[in-house]
């Protein structure tokens, strides 16, 4: 479902200079697989998931995504993919029913096909109470099941989630993370980013560890383990990252 | 390209933006309620003082000849000027005068107006740093011809002549303008630069809400990675900015139009309120308004291209401040006394605007000059919307890593 490339990013800095947030990437992720891209903060998981849904140009390298190439196509690409993230906001001014319209004619669907698809959206994700009330007055927890319709409202078979639980109270974070689990059980592929490594551990079938733009470490849970000696993944993230261990 | 995805993204911020109060204040309130309100209560408010300034008794001090009835009775029967004996003390009715204690100072001869054959020189002195010193001047004036009048009057009867040698000749100005050019003249000078400033003003909260407004907010990232390329993008904001706009100069068109041509003399500073039944030619009103269209695309293209460059819609609005500037200055141009659209200046953004519309409203149709202005505007709104397309695939400026 996604392959890269030798996926690579320079950022020009007036006062750093050259950064290199991505440096040669090659990874693939497998249909129906949910995959976990961790990291620190700045390690390039942002980075890599923008040119995924090519909100960024890579400087060098590509990648395919949902069978089609970022650079030649990257407006299917966005078709068939869905994303949410930290900065994947909505319209306050709008209904959450305005929103996801919106965004399902976005996506190229009729009116007819958009309103019917808000209505099983809306009973599938139990939206049906505030449909009609403005983005503004919902709490965080409704956004987060406004955004997520809005997300999949084009049905795609792709979901990238950048850190989609970072800075949500735990009851918003495990709406996101039982949404993520029942991708699987729609078959759907998932690419999300996060430095929580209880979700990597919990939820990802395979697991790339990305440091200073480089890709340390791509397998399963015990495949990494294996890699690294060790005997779980914080203890294993460490390592891949060349940090000092503190003893329990 | 999708017509399709962009009229959906243009009517979306619409809706967007007509929900916010802000957006309908700047499009709406301002210049439907707001300007014409300034114009009322400033034109009434300086009305008011003018009348009271006028309407005023005013002292002036008389120096120099003695106060005879013969000659000042006509002085002190004025009502309007309380004219008092001041002796012969120049030196102190100059410091009372300077002090603003009194109004004037009217110095005469010792001799007196008594000589059949001379003229004497009077000196009206006034203060004119004060608001009231042209007022006293022109009332004492009006007093003083008066009085010259009918001493002459006297004179000539002592030698048997009629009045009328005193007035050789009559005269009185027509105005041949017509109540339409009249209105023009007067709509020609004020609106092109209102409208033209309120094309601006309507369109900047629209514009910066739909760009830095959505960085701030974090709806931008949201759009972009939907399916929807960013041409389209820019085309929906685009129009609906534009619209705003121009329903903003529609607006500010029709109330300026409605309250200059019945309101007229309320206008500050407009000494001689000409007839009241002003009229407009609808037709140039509307060939006006069809001006401001390429006006506003051109508008559009440069709020949208620099308010995506800020983070935030606070620095978006300083961004925008030097734009504003940049439009006041050549929107003037209408208000320069004497002004009319050259050949060269139909090239010339804004200005060619600003003129050609004082241009249709005075009635002098030069339809190369408008078609120029036309075409030469919307060329430019062309070239801005290119731009803004350009700075729109930029991911530096859209995210600023």
């Amino acid at each position: 479902m996604i392959k890269t490339s030798n996926l690579t990013k320079i950022f020009e800095d007036r006062k750093r200079g050259k950064i290199v947030a991505v440096n040669h990437l090659n990874l693939s992720v497998n249909d129906g697989e949910i995959f976990g891209l961790l990291g620190t903060n700045g390690a390039g998981k942002t980075t890599t998931l923008r040119m995924l849904v090519t909100v960024f140009k890579p400087t060098e390298g590509t990648a395919e995504v949902a069978g089609f190439d970022i650079l030649e196509n990257p407006d299917d690409v966005r078709k068939n993919i869905g994303f949410l993230s930290g900065d994947t906001n909505l319209y306050a001014r709008l209904t959450a029913r305005e929103v996801i319209e919106y965004y399902g004619g976005l996506h190229g669907m009729s009116r007819i096909n958009a309103r019917a698809r808000v209505d099983e959206l809306a009973e599938m994700l139990d939206l049906n109470d505030f449909l009609h009330q403005k983005i503004a007055k919902l709490s965080t927890g409704q956004k987060q099941r406004v955004s997520i319709a809005r997300a999949i409202v084009h049905q795609p078979d792709l979901m990238i989630f950048d850190e989609p639980t970072a800075g949500l109270d735990p009851i918003s974070a495990k709406s996101i993370l039982d949404f993520i689990r029942s991708c699987r059980s729609d078959s759907k592929t998932v690419l999300f980013s996060t430095h929580y490594l209880r979700e990597a551990e919990t939820l990802c079938d395979r697991i790339g560890i990305l440091h200073d733009g480089e890709l340390k470490a791509i397998g399963t849970l015990e495949e990494i383990l294996d890699q690294t000696d060790s005997t779980n993944l914080e203890h294993a993230f460490y390592t891949l990252a060349g940090l000092e261990i503190q003893p329990d | 390209m999708s017509w399709k995805k962009s009229i959906l993204i243009y009517r979306k911020e619409i809706l967007d933006i007509t929900r916010d109060k802000r957006t309908i204040i700047s499009m709406v309130v301002v210049p439907l309620i707001g300007i014409p309100l300034i114009f009322i209560l400033l034109g009434g408010f300086m009305s008011k003082q003018i009348e009271k300034l006028e309407e005023q008794r005013y002292t002036v001090f008389v120096v120099g000849a003695e106060f005879e009835s013969s000659f000042f009775g006509k002085l002190i029967a004025a009502d309007e000027i309380d004219f008092q004996d001041f002796g012969n003390d120049e030196t102190n009715a100059r410091a009372l005068l300077e002090e603003g204690d009194i109004n004037g100072i009217l110095i005469i001869p010792e001799k007196g107006i008594t000589d059949q054959i001379n003229t004497v020189e009077i000196r009206v002195l006034v203060d004119q740093s004060r608001e009231s010193g042209s007022i006293v001047a022109k009332k004492v004036k009006a007093i003083l011809a008066d009085l010259r009048r009918d001493i002459s009057i006297k004179r000539l009867a002592e030698y048997d002549a009629p009045e009328s040698v005193l007035t050789p000749f009559e005269w009185k100005v027509e105005n041949v303008a017509t109540d339409e050019k009249m209105s023009g003249m007067l709509l020609g000078t004020i609106l092109p630069y209102i409208m033209i400033l309120l094309t601006l003003q309507g369109g900047v909260y629209a514009a910066i809400d739909m760009t830095a407004g959505e960085k701030e907010k974090g709806t931008l990232e949201t759009l972009l990675v939907s399916a929807v390329s960013r041409i389209d993008i820019v085309l929906g904001k685009f129009l609906a900015v534009m619209t705003v706009s121009v329903i903003s100069a529609l607006i500010s068109l029709t109330s300026l139009s409605v309250l200059l041509v019945y309101g007229i003399s309320y206008i500050a500073g407009a000494e001689d309120p000409v007839g009241l039944s002003l009229s407009i030619d609808i037709g140039r009103v509307l060939l006006a308004g069809l001006m401001m269209i390429p006006l506003a695309a051109f508008f559009a293209s440069l709020l949208l291209t620099i308010s995506i460059f800020a983070r935030s819609m606070r620095e978006a609005q300083t961004y925008l401040i030097p734009l504003m500037f940049l439009v006041i200055i050549p929107a003037m141009m209408s208000m320069v006394p004497g002004s009319e659209l050259s050949d060269s200046q139909a090239w010339m953004p804004v200005i060619n605007v600003s003129l050609v519309i004082k241009d249709i409203l005075m009635s002098n149709t030069d339809v190369a000059r408008i078609a120029i202005t036309f075409f030469s505007t919307a060329l430019y709104a062309s070239v801005g919307l290119f731009i803004t397309m350009k700075v729109f695939q930029k991911e530096e400026v859209l995210f600023k890593v």
